[in-house]
């Protein structure tokens, strides 16, 4: 059975009593939707027994002219009794299988997270931001359709047929069988129709997010575009993409609409048919007008579950595709499990190629951090061959030990490992609680004070925390720069920080990092983006704040390493120690100079 | 750039509350008036697709009209009139349906030369818009505008506009059909058809206001869910997985809510619009049947009241459901014409000549808000430089040496004064020509998602000739010699490397020598470098600025910079501070260099 029938199979049978509720609701609503078109025979029936029994009379006896009022009356009432039966048929699959589209949704998206947070960091490095957001949101979108409104058109579509016929066959079977005959063979001449849309419309769609890559490209690269001269390249290709998603819609609105003649074709065939035998039925007396009356209508209405055929069958399809996108990332499985077994476990690599040991440290007083052995792997899937190590060294608490090495050269790769966010290296860390300082410094939508806090010091403030606040923003030289935001604390930076300049991300995060007094700090150029003057000031109020913590630092600028008690030179693994050697000479010149 | 910096505060730091976040309402009038725009010269063709569909809605009345009478015949037992008229009733139906057919192709035909038309003109918008266009707003809500709110406007004229079309045309030709039967018993029809409309234009106002919550919401939990996933490395070291589901689920359960409001609204009102539309037909049976009896109307007529007043339904249906879904289709219409009624950049002159790189700044200032009384960026900046010569800048953060390079391109409009290349202003070049002789390579080296070729052009596309030059610019930057040191595999397609959005998969070191390498391609007149190999290591920088040297002798070089290695082949060095020249010092050995930066003090005094 397909993942995504049995995953939504188990969920209805899990929700057994809404979704009975809703089937109810949509067979009272089919039901009364289906008795307009008697209510008209009735009433032309009624007065068309009037009439032959007075013909030709206007005035006509009072008592058969009341009667009918009465009847006329009672149909009315009648009438109106079945609307309102109608509407609390509505109401009732609305408040159920629609509150179930919704609930789904709830519950696709927190599942996604729940799988999404415990991934391996690989599933985040190559590109896949777009894909998750993809299956996240239109994916999910469209997925829990199938647990509320798609089953609505289906269950809708069904009722309305099958009643529709059987009010047809009711009232004559020769024009009830002559017009299944008919619409039986509908679907058939559909199917093909139906595919080929849904072919198209996938295509074009798919034609559509490449032109809105394209324009996300082309925005990120506004810049360059603007100084060298290229727009007008730029400006062709989007055109170019416009264009073909253009014709490739237009092909999709034209094969839908090539089932609207089908199925109106289809039922104006009925309406022939329903003609030629009511016209025998009329003959023999079988039926009245007001019997004619109501097949012709049904024959009409028929028209409409047709017309809606196509949709739903490419509903269907969709429904289920993005739901097995969805289930695809939740079976992924995390090799991670839960955050708090991530310490002093064995976590296994990609096919389990490579272990790391991660342990407490025992020694806290002379060891911070200590690895052994360790190999780290650059593990971007497909190509094999990148590694760093085996390294050996130990940091004590109060020492800053800084890592240079040349481009790719596996530094940043390295602080991630020691991190645990990087899984794809063998050896041992014994190491104690480490902060890590990413390269790229991330700020979070919200006010500066949650972004220094994220979630860690909220529980309990006091004025205390807003003095510890306050101190590690000097540290970091972002006091005043933050004091003279509108809000101070409060003010509200925007997704990625973009109301914030690249160095004051970084002091902004650096100050993030100081807050969580961790004993082992790991720095990946953490003052890249600031002028030298700047950088300087904050490596002195970081030497003199970080008496006891031990620190790691990835530079490659001399400024910053002359600021560490030791200096470890990274190379391009374990191959060319000579060349390792040479540059560490070229580089300690460089510290002198 | 610290000014621009507290410009884009300003713009963008309101309080995010549902109300005055992107989903803001627009008055219908503006909006409807924004999408008539839109249709452009498209109008009268859509009005012809009205037509058809007109006549099409036409010749469905009338045929239920010569049901009517068929139905009459029935009565009188005049079987052979009965078949002619039901021969006359399929025809006119066949009609119909062919009409329509024709009629919603045209639509769809034009609606999506519309949609095109609009995504056209925002493609040459884009192009055309100042630099400082892009400065001042996030690039999520330019994409926004280019993407998701054209396609709410394809939505709107491919979609809501052709099924409103055709539910009002259903509705004036049953309205007419009814008025034309009896025009007395017809105008009471009507009469109580009112209630279901009135029901529909009324009580969906607040929904629409939901819905646009609603929206809101959903775009929370999607950029939430889009934070978390970029910063998973943030959240994992700072063990804050469980701190990020509690955020996002709120997120979510605040989406639901608002969608169950929704929910709730709708499950009441769409029902009642399905009920009250039903009162027509109540009426006809009644009122109807009576006329019959009374003898004052026939049976065929009532019969064909009854199809009128049962076909009202459908096009109540579609108004109740279109209705809604409209506000965002004019929010979207008002947001792209606001886009495309943004000012463009000013035109580019027609010189087009051999550049000997000969640049003036003649009394420059540079302000990012000329009408504000905000400070100048740049503060009567004059130099001249000759052909070939290379000028290093240097100064503190936000000093404006950026800004000050940014003007050689024409990147941004300086509000007094000129910049003049070989003698000619800015002004009067052919912007695009004169932008490919100059290359321009910034610290946070500009990469996107493409092969390493696409971005070593500046552009996709492999339509290129002059491969060798990209090569000899690969061996110069030594960018070649990363290739082939790497292990890594990022490598092993050659120059068909993927490079992932914003060069993510590079480190910040090899995204500046790849943007270099970029800026060597086009063997430009005009060499600008702002702190362009500030990530790279000592060893390659300085194999790098020599080869600049070898590669391109001729070029005139503006080198931005905060360490003396990157200046040292300098003839001149320029001195920023707040915006004005203050000291502009000719080249000399380190020492004296150094000697006279420190009697300037301040600004430069930690030049290593």
């Amino acid at each position: 059975m397909n993942p995504a029938n049995q995953f939504l199979w188990r969920h209805i049978v899990q929700r057994k009593w809404l979704y009975a509720g809703g089937l109810l609701s949509l067979l009272l609503t089919s039901i009364t939707e289906v008795m307009a078109p008697k209510f008209a025979q009735w009433t032309l029936d009624a007065v068309n027994i009037d009439n032959s029994l007075n013909p030709g009379s206007s005035s006509g006896s009072s008592s058969s002219s009341s009667n009918l009022r009465d009847s006329l009356a009672w149909l009315a009432v009648a009438f109106i009794f079945t609307g309102f039966a109608g509407l609390a048929g509505r109401i009732g699959w609305r408040q159920t299988l629609a509150r179930a589209t919704h609930e789904s949704g709830r519950m696709l998206r927190i599942q996604l997270w729940d799988q999404i947070a415990f991934l391996p960091m690989r599933f985040f490095r190559e590109g896949s931001l777009g894909e998750l957001m993809s299956r996240f949101s239109a994916d999910v979108n469209q997925a829990r359709m199938l647990f509320g409104f798609t089953l609505v058109l289906w269950l809708d579509c069904v009722f309305f047929t099958v009643f529709a016929f059987a009010a047809m066959f009711l009232i004559s079977w020769r024009a009830g069988l002559a017009c299944m005959i008919v619409i039986v063979a509908v679907p058939a001449l559909l199917r093909n129709l139906a595919r080929l849309e849904y072919m198209q419309h996938e295509k074009s769609q798919s034609t559509l997010a490449s032109f809105s890559d394209r324009m996300a490209q082309n925005l990120s690269a506004i810049k360059i575009q603007r100084a060298g001269g290229t727009e007008r390249f730029w400006s062709a290709m989007l055109d170019r993409g416009a264009r073909l998603y253009a014709s490739d819609r237009l092909r999709v609105l034209k094969t839908g609409l090539r089932i609207f003649p089908v199925t109106s074709g289809a039922s104006l065939v009925c309406v022939a048919a329903v003609m030629i035998t009511g016209w025998f039925d009329l003959h023999t007396g079988r039926i009245g007008a007001g019997g004619m009356f109501a097949l012709f209508a049904y024959a009409t209405m028929l028209q409409s579950p047709l017309f809606e055929l196509a949709d739903l069958v490419s509903e269907l399809q969709r429904g289920r595709a993005s739901l097995v996108r969805v289930l695809e990332v939740c079976r992924t499985g995390s090799i991670l499990g839960s955050p708090e077994s991530i310490n002093g476990e064995i976590l296994n690599g990609p096919a389990n190629l490579h272990q790391i040991v991660r342990t407490p440290v025992h020694d806290v007083q002379k060891i911070a951090i200590r690895v052994r052995q360790l190999v780290v792997h650059s593990g971007i899937s497909g190509h094999q061959g990148f590694r760093a190590g085996p390294l050996d060294f130990e940091v004590a608490p109060g020492e800053w030990l800084g890592i240079s090495g040349r481009i790719g050269s596996g530094k940043s790769l390295l602080l991630a490992t020691l991190a645990g966010i990087h899984h794809e290296a063998s050896g041992t860390i014994e190491a104690q609680m480490v902060t890590f300082q990413p390269q790229r410094p991330f700020v979070f939508s919200g006010t500066v004070r949650e972004n220094l806090e994220l979630g860690g010091l909220a529980d309990d403030r006091g004025d205390g925390d807003d003095a510890k606040i306050w101190a590690a923003l000097e540290t970091v030289a972002l006091d005043e720069e933050i004091r003279n935001m509108p809000g101070g604390l409060e003010a509200y930076l925007h997704e990625g920080g973009i109301n914030l300049s690249g160095g004051q991300r970084q002091r902004l995060t650096l100050a993030r990092a100081l807050l969580r007094e961790s004993p082992v700090m790991l720095m990946d150029a953490p003052l890249s983006a600031l002028d030298e003057q700047t950088e300087q000031k904050i490596l002195g109020n970081l030497r003199r704040r970080l008496i006891a913590r031990a620190v790691i630092l990835v530079s490659h600028r001399p400024g910053v390493l002359v600021a560490c008690d030791r200096i470890f030179k990274m190379g391009g693994g374990g191959a060319n120690e000579a060349e390792n050697e040479a540059e560490n000479e070229a580089d300690q010149q460089a510290l002198h100079s | 750039m610290k000014l621009k910096m507290k410009l884009k505060m300003k713009r963008t730091n309101k309080p995010y509350t549902p109300e005055s976040a992107h989903n803001r309402p627009v008055p219908d009038a503006v909006g409807i008036r924004a999408l008539w725009n839109l249709a452009g010269k498209s109008k009268s063709a859509m009005g012809l697709a009205a037509a058809i569909l007109m006549l099409a809605a036409a010749f469905a009345t009338t045929a239920s009209w010569v049901m009517g009478i068929g139905i009459d015949a029935i009565i009188s037992r005049q079987w052979n009139e009965t078949l002619l008229y039901g021969l006359a009733f399929l025809s006119f139906e066949c009609f119909g349906v062919a009409l329509q057919y024709f009629g919603r192709r045209r639509l769809a035909v034009v609606t999506t030369e519309v949609a095109l038309d609009a995504r056209l003109d925002l493609i040459r918008k884009q192009a055309s818009l100042p630099m400082s266009y892009f400065d001042q707003q996030p690039i999520g809500r330019i994409l926004t505008r280019l993407t998701n709110d054209v396609e709410g406007i394809e939505g709107f004229f491919g979609g809501t506009l052709a099924r409103m079309m055709i539910a009002v045309i259903q509705m004036i030709s049953v309205f007419a059909g009814l008025l034309m039967l009896d025009f007395r018993f017809g105008a009471i029809t009507i009469l109580t058809s009112v209630p279901a409309l009135v029901l529909v234009f009324t009580l969906n106002a607040p929904v629409r206001r939901w819905l646009r919550i609603f929206k809101y919401h959903s775009a929370h939990v999607n950029s939430l869910f889009a934070e978390f996933v970029s910063g998973i490395a943030v959240l994992r070291t700072y063990s804050l997985e469980a701190w990020a589901r509690g955020r996002l689920s709120k997120a979510i359960q605040t989406q639901f809510e608002a969608g169950m409001r929704v929910l709730h609204w709708n499950s009441m009102v769409r029902p009642a619009a399905v009920f009250l539309s039903a009162l027509p037909m109540g009426w006809v049976i009644l009122g109807g049947g009576s006329a019959v009896a009374d003898g004052t109307m026939t049976l065929g007529t009532l019969a064909v009241f009854l199809r009128l007043a049962e076909r009202y339904g459908t096009p109540v249906r579609t108004i109740t459901q279109e209705i809604q879904v409209i506000q965002e289709a004019l929010a979207s219409g008002e947001r792209v014409h606001e886009m495309l009624s943004e000012k463009s950049a000013t035109k580019s002159g027609s010189l087009r000549a051999g550049v000997s790189g000969a640049v003036s700044f003649k009394n420059v200032f540079l302000s990012y808000a000329p009408d504000t009384l905000a400070k100048s960026v740049l503060h009567d900046i004059s130099f001249d430089t000759r052909p070939g010569e290379r000028i290093g800048i240097v100064g503190r953060t936000g000093s404006g040496k950026t800004s000050l390079v940014s003007l050689i391109p024409g990147l941004y409009e300086p509000h007094a004064g000129q910049v003049v290349i070989d003698g000619v202003p800015l002004g009067q070049w052919d912007m695009e020509y004169l932008r490919r002789q100059i290359s321009f390579s910034t610290q946070d080296a500009i990469l996107f998602r493409g092969t390493l070729r696409e971005n070593l052009l500046g552009f996709p596309g492999t339509d290129f000739e002059d491969w060798s030059s990209v090569e000899g610019a690969c061996h110069e930057s030594g960018l070649m010699d990363l290739m082939q040191k790497d292990r890594s595999g990022r490598f092993n397609l050659g120059l068909d490397a993927k490079v992932f959005a914003g060069g993510e998969n590079f480190s910040s070191g090899e995204k500046q020598i790849i943007a270099l390498t970029r800026a060597l391609v086009t063997r430009p007149r005009i060499l600008i470098l702002d702190e362009a190999t500030a990530s790279i290591d000592q060893k390659l920088e300085v194999k790098a600025m020599q080869s600049i040297g070898r590669l391109l002798p001729d070029c005139t070089c503006f080198i931005i910079a905060h360490k003396y290695q990157t200046l040292a082949e300098c003839d001149r060095i320029i001195v920023i501070d707040d915006g004005r020249l203050i000291a502009d010092i000719p080249s000399g050995s380190e020492y004296e260099v150094r000697e006279r930066l420190q009697a300037i003090r301040e600004p430069v005094s930690n030049l290593v």
